[in-house]
């Protein structure tokens, strides 16, 4: 019960198909997962909101079928969903930043070099979780989930422009927080024009 | 082929991976990237950075099993149905007769208790007067 597009699928389950639903779950489950994580910067806070929005696209689906005819795409209005939640709970008391950290480490093999990267990931893991949550959700979006700006800026509800903003904020903090890691990840380290 | 300064601009937002750079762009971009050692020098300075984000790869352990999920969901109480019913039963006009009955008998009690009690402290009104004008002519006899 894989087959079928993102859409097919919300039209099934929104006629009551439990098995289409499921399949939806399994397919966007990890993705989800993951960007939740790496937004909120907590497993058990992420793994609350991608229940949430899993609950929310079920109670949505029988109504899926005038959006996608409105020209609705599942994964921008799912993503959208999915963000929106993080943001929220981000804006809640501050997370620990090392848990996510432990995350990512818990997922490499062993050695001296991961010992170096588990390190460098904790760095960075930490250095994100300082940042103001839509300049986090931006970068997420654009560096590691792999979307576009055109739809990390529709995710996000904002323009282009604005989307670029948060992202060029978001890295200047990055490379000042990261600075002393530099050398050690990239040997030729030229002087930045301004 | 784009301005340098646009470039510096992408650079700065999408870091130094052309694949990061917006569709509409990219060939622009790096037709400038071939032509400019100083833009491939910015470029290789944003790498830095991206090297560093690529060190944290978005791909956490997922331990919820995704038929649970499903199944926890749709076996749920219908919360879809739930929430369709909830709003249906919402009345037109804001006021359903629940709360118009509660609000009539609270006119009806708060009129009974004002009525009784108005007309206990009107006697209790009299009654003091009259003492008081039975004491005040106690007093003109003294005087």
């Amino acid at each position: 019960m894989r087959d079928g597009s993102d859409d097919e699928l919300m039209r099934r389950a929104g006629r009551g198909d439990n098995a289409a639903f499921a399949a939806l779950v399994a397919r966007h489950l990890p993705r989800a997962t993951a960007l939740a994580i790496r937004i909120t910067g907590s497993r058990s806070d992420a793994e609350e909101i991608v229940q949430e929005a899993f609950l929310r696209t079920w109670i949505k689906s029988p109504d899926w079928e005038s959006q996608a005819t409105a020209g609705a795409q599942f994964t921008t209005w799912f993503t959208r969903v999915l963000v929106n939640l993080c943001i929220d709970r981000r804006r809640r008391p501050q997370m620990a930043p090392l848990e996510a950290a432990a995350e990512v480490a818990a997922n490499e093999p062993g050695g001296l070099e991961v010992t170096a990267q588990r390190e460098t990931s904790a760095r960075v893991l930490a250095a994100l979780g300082t940042l103001p949550e839509r300049q986090r959700a931006a970068l997420t979006l654009c560096h590691w989930d792999g979307r576009s700006n055109l739809e990390a800026a529709e995710i996000l509800d904002i323009s282009v422009g604005a989307l670029e903003s948060l992202l060029v904020r978001a890295r200047r903090t990055l490379r000042v927080s990261l600075a002393d890691l530099a050398p050690e990840t990239a040997p030729s380290s030229s002087k930045r024009h301004s | 082929m784009i301005a340098f300064d646009r470039l510096r601009s992408l650079i700065d937002a999408y870091g130094a991976e052309p694949a990061r750079w917006p569709a509409d762009e990219r060939a622009a971009a790096l037709l400038l990237l071939a032509n400019s050692a100083e833009a491939r020098a910015y470029a290789q300075d944003a790498g830095v950075l991206d090297a560093m984000l690529d060190r944290a790869p978005l791909r956490p352990t997922v331990t919820v099993d995704p038929a649970a999920l499903a199944a926890q969901i749709t076996r749920a109480p219908n919360r879809r149905g739930a929430a369709r019913a909830a709003w249906s039963r919402r009345p037109v006009f804001g006021f359903g007769w629940p709360n118009l009955a509660a609000l009539a008998a609270a006119a009806i009690v708060g009129f009974v208790v004002g009525w009784t009690d108005l007309n206990g402290t009107a006697a209790t009104s009299r009654d003091s007067i009259d003492a008081v004008a039975s004491l005040s002519a106690a007093d003109d006899s003294v005087w």
